[in-house]
């Protein structure tokens, strides 16, 4: 459905105490993700919150920060694909941050800023995606 | 589901201008809760419910609120296994902080605002209808 949450990153300096942390307070399932294209320094830790369920539960991240201020980020399914969802984003005073990229065998996405610099990614499902 | 994301928030200076924006990016259908012209007994904090499933009972819900302090953030909230209290002390125990202790919204639930060892903010829920 457009605009549903579809993932959730939290950003870390220090991946493995946040992975115990929130392994700990939440009891969530995180395992390491070795996707194709998956980036090792990017430590990409993934929170499963329901085992038992393969859809219809939202999947979330712990990784590594690649800038300062990086601290959590949410990603919403994209009505009518990214590039009509990035042209609104700019349209209406927000910015994009990255341009669609690939998530290979899952999805593609954007990271966008509203015009108050709160930051938001858009989705789309796609498994062939590279 | 313990740990299932429930809500997210999203927190702006201003709320008129937010809630313009992600209507018109994410299709997001909204309704007005807290401050003038909201549902009764939601505070005076302006406030917009989002609703981006209408059709579904279940789907994930957000909001868009008035930022209360100047470096407030947007934040997820995750139902809290074993309720609040023993939430917000594994919270304190893995060296998290307890920013805000439980509080409710009436005939919803409750919730609390922590922060993790890094300063990343997120919120623990209780779905809870008698809550007042």
């Amino acid at each position: 459905m457009p605009g549903e949450i579809y993932n959730f990153e939290i950003y870390a300096d220090d991946v493995d105490k946040l992975v115990a942390f929130y392994g700990d307070v939440m009891g969530w399932r995180i395992q390491k993700y070795e996707g194709e294209g998956m980036m090792e320094e990017m430590q990409y830790m993934a929170v499963n919150p329901d085992p038992s369920k393969e859809e219809g539960v939202v999947w979330g991240g712990i990784l590594k920060k690649s800038m300062p201020q990086q601290s959590t980020l949410n990603y919403y399914q994209a009505e009518g694909g990214l590039e009509a969802f990035n042209k609104r984003v700019i349209d209406k005073g927000g910015k994009v941050m990255m341009e669609k990229m690939a998530v290979p065998g899952f999805g593609w996405f954007s990271v966008c800023i509203d015009p108050e610099n709160n930051p938001f990614a858009g989705w789309v499902d796609d498994k062939n995606a590279k | 589901m313990p740990g299932e994301i429930v809500h997210f928030d999203i927190s702006v200076d201003d709320v008129d201008k937010a809630v313009d924006f992600y209507k018109d990016v994410m299709g997001w259908k909204l309704e007005k809760y807290g401050g003038e012209g909201g549902r009764e007994g939601m505070g005076e904090m302006v406030y917009w419910m989002v609703i981006p499933n209408p059709d579904d009972e279940k789907a994930v819900r957000g909001g868009i609120g008035q930022k209360q302090m100047p470096q407030q953030t947007g934040l997820n909230y995750y139902n809290a296994e074993g309720g609040l209290e023993a939430f917000n002390m594994r919270v304190k125990d893995k060296g998290g902080t307890v920013m805000m202790e439980k509080m409710p919204i009436p005939g919803m639930g409750w919730f609390s605002v922590c922060m993790d060892p890094e300063g990343n903010p997120f919120g623990g829920w209780v779905t809870d209808m008698e809550a007042k």
